[in-house]
């Protein structure tokens, strides 16, 4: 223990980070020609940016789950996700938004586009709703609530860690418990107006939600891969502990499971209906192509995580927990990818594009959240007690 | 009765009565560190740590029953994909004669009920219940095992049997009374 | 998932395990317990009456049995008649019967919840309040499953619903929700009555040891099947218990989705939403929760379980349930907003049925849904509230009325004006339909209470473990330490 040397995860992320938006870059520069002129690059661009959003969302979810139930396992990893929820990535969030809102609206959102709307009745019928003010106010909004809620948790996490005020520590769950619920109300109204009004005449109800609960998934993956990494270096060799792999790969088991059953519900549903205004979404999403990368995700998504994530071992060696969750990670983004395209591309093709910006945005997005890792301790100084004393009760 | 076989009771172990977990689990270490293996410990509730003092583990349940459950859900597939394609050939809905989707949920509680019905019926199985009648009843201190008495038991059939042995053996760990049992049964 | 308070007790006062076999298995053993507490009754019956019928299990028992005798003569002159008697016609093919079979089979949620989810979760608090709950369970889904069965009319040959080889050559339809329903109710059910079993055998073996030689020992000795408390058959035991445990928990969330997929996967408007099967989920343990409640307090003042279902308990619970509502508001508030936002003119003239008073026949319903399952939980934010046992009371009598007006506007309110205006209608339940409601409030009311007489409402052993390990967390730390 008094050997290990101290976690550089920080730099880690921003080394990596600056890697990836070089290769993004190139990437970039050879997908745009092959990317069908400035609405493909839109597309790709939207693609990108809806990714990055949804992580950084999930991952400010993950603050306000923590500071609402004081789960266990949510205190050595909770500086990780402060770091990928906190203000800095939400500002980062809506700098990336501006394109999609003012460059590029036009292009991605029919009902943007007057002559559209003018010619469908049903479009003017949402008119109050589906309108540029509302949109961008509301997003605006949304980034606003998001910035300020995450600024204060940490603002009073850094009293309480300096005074050692428990007041500071009730403060922060008795606002992030009624902001839990504010939260997926405005993360819902958040991907009705960024991805469902893409295809203005569809809706479903799980939509919303469902991109939360994967957005949530994929930050607690990738804190669980950052924290798996830096097991074996200081501070977090001093909190590694079988419970506490075993709680995140539980978590992460949950996580899978419930994303697992609201996507089967939702497909189910509308599948069995078949209601004329419902099916063309699943329609799109079985054709040309798609239904390859969806039958895959099936397997890849749920039933490899699924089953790994059920053995003992995997949840107590951090290497394979973290492996399985940067697996995890990469099907989330695949997910996105089989989620948000297919509204605009009938014909499922690898488009380099998509992935020069992601690795692009993603880059910027690791450059910041190292930058964040970097500005306090790697973990929280109060750990409470009890943490290390605790049994370790292996039920799984 | 005259079967010329020895039918008097057979000795079926000593049992020494604790009135704590603690000093239950403790003496059962030290009962295995003198060297007698043929360990057995009553407790009203699960002890931790104690299937490890007696030197015991099974764990044959867990893949007992995922099979069970991998039975339940291939039973349930199977049902369902021979009845709506050989025998009940039916066109419902435009849907597919093979809707897999469709067919999870029914799959789904095949497999849970398969799994939930050997979970119990093997617990049971694998422990030798329903027993009504065991030996070690007949000690007095069994009376309360279900209740606050701590139950140490070495059967005879260890190798280093040795009934006045262990009895002093037990009184010398503070063991609040101990009794040689005797059986009938097997007869 | 929230985190364990490690010093605050779950068992008030000092316990010996002997006094927690005393304190629960002689409610069982010793009748005496049932006369203890009193009922007030007016003078001129105080007299009248011996000490034995004024108690609240005699009470208790006795409205129960004569409701159950209500819903005897109710199925009898059902299945006589047929289920004409009821308000269903057309267009509302589904009526009280559906009503109560979800608005039961929800109720029965809690129980699996609280035995299975909280025991994965290692959440201490489930402890005393288990069995109780599990009881609910097989009660609540005795219930629920009595409506399907008598809707079929001819409830004598309901073992059509089940797949056998048949000279008719005829086989269930697996592309049906319903058909999903029998597999999934008829799973739970059988599930849930392994868990409670298997949770009681120890007890029993309590039980056949604490009782006088007679009839009680014998029985409890059989039920038992000789439990001696092996640690090697603890070591399987505990091993079955957490398999059991951790098939339960998907088990439960199945059985809900599968009932909420019976109104979703058709296409009637308001019912093909794609929330339904959470919402439906969540739903259900906010009614379970409502329910345990309800039954907690009487029991735990009638028998002095004050010590073992402590405040720590109800809080837990009220918090649950705060949750678990507010999940169900989300899925109201996703409901109407998309019910807009589809733009289809089903959907929109649905929304103004629900929501305008003057243009929807039931709207009504659906305001009391919004006044008992969303303003009247919530007070619930507050810790005061959640320590008022009154205030809790009155709060899970109206979640079980808002939860029952939920699946209410859920479906005559579709079912009276779905596509075509020359199939709208008008729903109203008749007699036998109140009948059967109540009969079945008065069965669950009566083998609440037959539990609570002869089997142990609390699970001993693992009130006993309890006590260990609060005996261990105060060993190794000291009384003051903070749990952050």
């Amino acid at each position: 223990m008094n050997e290990t040397t101290p976690s550089r995860i920080d730099r880690v992320m921003m080394i990596a980070g600056a890697i990836a938006v070089c290769a993004g870059f190139v990437l970039s520069l050879i997908g745009i020609p092959m990317a069908g002129g400035a609405k493909g690059l839109a597309q790709s661009y939207f693609f990108a940016f809806a990714s990055v959003a949804t992580l950084t969302i999930g991952f400010f979810g993950l603050t306000l789950l923590h500071h609402t139930t004081r789960a266990r396992w949510g205190f050595p990893v909770l500086r990780i996700v402060e770091a990928g929820g906190g203000w800095r990535q939400i500002l980062f969030v809506a700098l990336a938004w501006i394109p999609v809102a003012f460059v590029w609206r036009e292009a991605l959102y029919p009902w943007s586009n007057p002559e559209v709307v003018a010619s469908d009745p049903i479009l003017q019928f949402k008119a109050p709703y589906l309108n540029d003010a509302r949109w961008i106010g509301f997003s605006l909004f949304a980034f606003a609530f998001m910035a300020w809620m995450s600024y204060r948790n940490s603002l009073w996490q850094r009293k309480e860690d300096e005074t050692g005020d428990k007041k500071w520590r009730d403060l922060r769950t008795n606002w992030s418990s009624p902001g839990l619920v504010a939260f997926f109300l405005i993360g819902n109204f958040l991907y009705t107006d960024w991805v469902m009004s893409q295809d203005p005449h569809w809706s479903s109800t799980m939509y919303g939600i469902l991109f939360v609960v994967g957005g949530m998934l994929a930050a607690l993956a990738l804190t669980t891969l950052v924290f798996c990494s830096q097991t074996k270096k200081a501070p977090f060799a001093r909190v590694t502990e079988p419970w506490l792999t075993n709680d995140l790969g539980n978590m992460l088991l949950t996580g899978t499971m419930i994303w697992a059953y609201f996507a089967f519900s939702q497909y189910l549903i509308i599948w069995s209906g078949h209601l004329p205004e419902y099916i063309p979404y699943w329609l799109r999403r079985s054709n040309n192509g798609w239904h390859w990368l969806g039958n895959t995700l099936i397997v890849t998504q749920f039933f490899i995580p699924f089953l790994l994530l059920l053995i003992p071992k995997v949840k107590r060696v951090p290497a394979l927990l973290g492996t399985v969750a940067g697996w995890i990670l990469l099907m989330r983004f695949l997910d996105f990818q089989y989620i948000v395209v297919p509204t605009y591309r009938e014909q499922m093709a690898f488009q380099p594009l998509d992935l020069g910006l992601l690795m692009l945005l993603l880059g910027l997005w690791a450059i910041n959240f190292g930058n964040s890792l970097g500005q306090s301790a790697l973990i929280v100084d109060r750990l409470p007690k009890g943490h290390v004393q605790e049994p370790v009760t292996d039920h799984a | 009765m005259s079967h010329g076989r020895d039918t008097a009771p057979k000795p079926f172990g000593v049992v020494a009565e604790f009135l704590d977990a603690e000093s239950l689990l403790e003496a059962t270490r030290k009962t295995r560190e003198a060297g007698y293996r043929a360990i057995d410990a009553f407790s009203p509730v699960p002890v931790h740590g104690l299937t490890d003092a007696i030197g015991f583990d099974d764990s044959r349940l867990s893949w007992q029953v995922f099979g069970a459950g991998l039975t339940g859900a291939l039973a349930g597939l199977g049902l369902q994909v021979w009845t709506s394609t050989a025998v009940y050939r039916h066109l419902v809905g435009g849907k597919p004669f093979i809707s897999l989707p469709m067919f999870f949920p029914v799959l789904y509680e095949c497999t849970i009920l398969f799994s939930a019905g050997a979970a119990t019926v093997l617990m049971f199985k694998l422990n030798g219940l329903p027993k009504p009648h065991h030996p070690v009843f007949n000690a007095k201190a069994m009376d309360r095992a279900s209740s606050d008495r701590y139950i140490l038991c070495v059967e005879a059939e260890d190798p280093n049997y040795d009934e006045e042995a262990l009895t002093s053996f037990f009184h010398g760990m503070g063991a609040e009374s101990v009794e040689s049992v005797r059986t009938s049964e097997g007869y | 998932m929230a985190e364990t308070p490690l010093n605050e007790k779950l068992v008030e006062g000092t316990w010996t395990e002997r006094q927690v076999d005393e304190r629960i298995a002689d409610i069982i053993l010793d009748p005496s317990r049932h006369t203890e507490a009193q009922i007030k009754v007016p003078k001129f019956l105080d007299k009248l009456l011996p000490a034995q019928a004024k108690s609240p299990w005699t009470m208790m028992v006795g409205i129960g049995f004569l409701l159950v005798n209500v819903l005897l003569v109710a199925i009898t002159y059902l299945v006589l008649t047929g289920i004409g008697i009821w308000g269903n016609n057309q267009p509302t093919g589904w009526g009280f019967d559906i009503i109560n079979f979800v608005w039961w089979i929800g109720i029965g949620h809690a129980g699996t919840l609280i035995s299975a989810i909280l025991l994965l979760l290692r959440q201490r608090w489930r402890n005393s309040i288990n069995r109780f709950a599990e009881a609910m369970t097989i009660f609540a889904v005795m219930c629920a499953g009595m409506y399907p069965l008598l809707h079929t009319g001819r409830p004598w040959v309901a073992y059509w619903l089940m797949p056998y080889p048949n000279i008719m050559g005829l086989w269930p339809q697996f592309r049906s929700p319903l058909i999903w329903d029998v597999f999934a109710v008829s799973t739970y059910f059988t599930v849930s009555l392994l868990f409670w079993y298997v949770g009681m055998v120890p007890d029993f073996a309590t039980l056949r040891d604490r009782a006088k030689p007679g009839f009680a020992r014998i029985a409890f000795g059989l039920l038992s099947m000789g439990w001696r408390g092996s640690a090697k058959h603890w070591h399987r035991y505990e091993h079955a218990s957490i398999i059991l445990a951790g098939i339960s928990t998907p088990l439960v969330l199945s059985v809900h989705s599968i009932v909420s997929f019976d109104f979703a996967m058709s296409i009637v408007p308001g019912w093909n939403a794609t929330i339904f099967p959470p919402y439906f989920v969540a739903g259900a343990v906010f009614a379970g929760f409502a329910m345990v409640i309800l039954l907690a307090i009487p029991v735990r003042k009638w028998y002095r379980l004050e010590e073992l279902i402590t405040m720590k308990h109800f809080d837990w619970m009220a918090k649950v349930m705060l949750a678990t509502g507010l999940v169900v508001a989300y899925g109201y508030c996703m409901e109407l907003f998309y019910m807009w936002y589809s733009g289809s003119p089903f959907e929109t003239s649905l929304l103004r049925n629900r929501v305008g008073l003057a243009s929807g026949p039931y709207s009504w319903s659906f305001w009391c849904l919004i006044l008992f399952n969303i303003v009247a939980p919530f007070p619930l934010w507050f810790p005061k509230v959640r320590k008022n046992l009154t205030a809790l009371f009155v709060i899970s009598i109206a979640i079980s009325i808002g939860m029952w007006f939920e699946r209410f506007v859920i479906i005559p309110m579709s079912l009276t004006r779905d596509y075509l205006p020359s199939a709208f209608g008008y729903y109203t339940p008749t007699f036998w339909d109140f009948a059967m409601f109540f009969g079945t409030i008065g069965f669950f009311v009566f083998m609440m209470f037959l539990f609570v007489r002869f089997l142990p409402s609390i699970n001993m052993f693992e009130i006993k473990e309890l006590l260990h390990q609060e005996k261990h967390d105060s060993d190794h730390q000291p009384a003051t330490a903070e749990a952050h």
